[in-house]
């Protein structure tokens, strides 16, 4: 078993746990069939690499997480689903775009490489918003719409960025 | 942008949309990992101005057949001090069919460090070229994608694959005065004795007729050799695009390239001048030449021929360039025929040319995918006998016509029209 197929285990076991945990915790009993429907629609991700499986099921997941945030399952335990939901579906395409490479010394380090910033980005992140919840840092809604603004400002910003990355030749 | 970065994108604003729209800081928090992870691709994309990389693109074979497979091996170096992540792959062009190896590959390049891509490739026939290799800079989790084309040169020519014909006595109506294999029908040196005539002064004495010389006291008679030298051939391949029929996989086209092929082989390889003509909405010709060099060209000429496309209208076959064909020349046209193309064959012998069709037959290649029921046996019947009739139309005009089920072998049918007797073919 490669570090990528141990590693989208991993994330997806978290994944399902977390929302199956959140919605189970909170008596939403149809959150957690639809839950385990997506689980499986992962799984069949990875034995089919279609291009647009994983597409489909990580805005599912991320769905179902917020729904539960709405209904009022364990926000902490959606947000950890959600992260994990990306993770799965990270791996999955790194999966499906290594699986034509033969295993070389190269691509090991390509794969390593990727997964460790990965592991870096979403763990940070959930550690982040883990002492959030814990502190209970309350955002005012005035506030929250001045990060917004900020944002929707900066897309131009990163927009400029990306757009120095076209074609070069 | 790539699909990736859209797709984290889009969820990203929708969880923000979403949060405001419900007020509930909880999916705000919830675009947190997504955040993270965009910026940290972000964070991690290769600077431009740092990139340097040199590529190589090795072929094994700069000319080839169709049956032997070209084995193609592309490198690329990391020239930069930092370390880069790469995609690596392969432009495949129309009409390659991959055998073996790989065509792409993600991988991380230290320093100095050099990957190979390699692979073998098979095809009909063709030429194939290249100027870059194609590569993505991206940051480790591919989010940021820059393409960069390294240029790399290199070509390829596969050839067409042709069944090698043996020599046959042809007989031609001319004759280049050039030494040769065939009988020219002139008094002069040779093998095959071609007559007798009265001594003249500078005669080779070994070639005195002594018997007849005895038998007529003070006058003197010397042998003669039939001369033998070269012929001028000219081939026509038929590229309308209504003389062509495609099967499956198969192409009546493709038949009648290795029929040309063949000819302009076993031609060039009796010492003969052979010129090619391949006849379409663009035409390609080859000269008169002789040769190992005029075969190398009649095949570059061979391998890159196609039928006319469908949006063009098709051509008569009445326009094509004779005068490219040296007087009296024996032209061998490789064609499927349309209803239409009777013309060109009056004018060609009336010009003097000695003419061999060889007619592909599309009825018989097209035959196993038609069907069997009664009105369909019949409109093959039709078919087949308007075909006949026109092959006996052109065949009055004296010229040999080859009726070609391509399933069989065509020597034994060349060997046949072409080696009558001079008295049978004028």
């Amino acid at each position: 078993m490669t570090t990528r197929k141990i590693f989208f285990a991993i994330s997806l076991a978290a994944m399902v746990l977390c929302l199956i945990a959140g919605y189970g915790i909170a008596g939403q009993w149809i959150g957690v069939v639809i839950t385990i429907i997506t689980g499986l629609g992962w799984l069949l991700g990875l034995k089919y690499p279609l291009f647009w499986l994983p597409h489909i099921c990580l805005p599912v997941s991320v769905c179902l997480a917020v729904a539960g945030c709405l209904a009022g399952s364990s926000p902490l335990l959606m947000i950890f689903g959600s992260g994990a939901a990306l993770a799965v579906w990270d791996v999955l395409l790194l999966d499906a775009s290594l699986r034509s490479s033969s295993p070389r010394e190269q691509t090991r380090r390509y794969e390593t490489d990727h997964l460790q910033l990965l592991a870096l980005a979403i763990g940070s992140a959930l550690v982040v918003v883990f002492l959030g919840q814990l502190l209970h840092f309350q955002v005012p809604f005035l506030v929250m719409i001045v990060f917004v603004a900020l944002v929707v400002f900066g897309i131009d910003r990163v927009w400029g960025y990306l757009s120095k990355y076209r074609l070069h030749s | 942008m790539n699909n990736k970065t859209l797709v984290v994108g889009l969820i990203i604003v929708s969880l923000f949309i979403t949060a405001l729209s419900a007020r509930n800081g909880d999916i705000a928090w919830m675009t947190l990992p997504f955040l993270a992870y965009l910026l940290a691709g972000i964070w991690q994309a290769p600077s431009l101005e740092k990139l340097s990389f040199s590529a190589e693109r090795k072929l094994e074979q700069t000319r080839s057949n169709g049956i032997a497979s070209v084995d193609v091996c592309l490198s690329v170096q990391n020239k930069a001090a930092e370390a880069v992540h790469l995609f690596v792959y392969e432009a495949i062009r129309a009409g390659m069919k991959i055998a073996d190896g790989e065509l792409s590959r993600r991988v991380t390049l230290q320093p100095g460090e050099m990957t190979e891509l390699e692979y073998s490739f098979t095809a009909t026939r063709g030429n194939f070229s290249w100027r870059s290799i194609p590569i993505l800079v991206s940051d480790p989790l591919g989010l940021i994608e820059t393409k960069l084309l390294l240029p790399a040169k290199a070509a390829t020519q596969i050839q067409p694959t042709f069944k090698k014909f043996k020599v046959i006595p042809l007989r031609t109506y001319s004759t280049l005065h050039v030494p040769g294999s065939i009988p020219a029908n002139l008094g002069g040196s040779g093998t095959d004795f071609f007559g007798v005539r009265e001594y003249h002064a500078g005669d080779p004495l070994r070639s005195l007729d002594w018997r007849l010389t005895a038998r007529h006291p003070r006058r003197f008679f010397t042998k003669e050799f039939e001369q033998e030298e070269i012929a001028d051939i000219g081939l026509i391949l038929d590229a309308r695009l209504g003389t062509d029929l495609k099967i499956g996989e198969e192409n009546l086209f493709e038949h009648g390239i290795s029929a040309t092929a063949s000819l302009a082989e076993m031609f060039l390889h009796q010492g003969h001048r052979v010129s090619l003509l391949v006849y379409g909405r663009t035409t390609l010709n080859v000269f008169p030449g002789y040769s190992k060099m005029q075969l190398h060209r009649i095949m570059s000429c061979l391998s890159t021929a196609k039928v006319d496309s469908e949006k063009r209208a098709a051509v008569p076959l009445d326009l094509i360039p004779t005068r490219m064909f040296p007087s009296k020349a024996l032209i061998i046209l490789i064609s499927s025929l349309t209803s239409e193309d009777r013309s060109l064959f009056l004018r060609l012998r009336a010009r003097g040319y000695q003419v061999l069709l060889v007619s592909l037959d599309p009825i018989d290649f097209a035959y196993p995918t038609l069907g069997q029921d009664a009105t369909s046996q019949l409109a093959i019947r039709v078919a087949r006998l308007e075909r006949r009739l026109q092959l006996k139309n052109i065949s009055q005009l004296q010229v040999r016509v080859i009726d070609w089920q391509v399933r069989q072998p065509l020597f034994p049918l060349v060997r046949n029209a072409l080696t009558r007797s001079r008295g049978q073919q004028r």
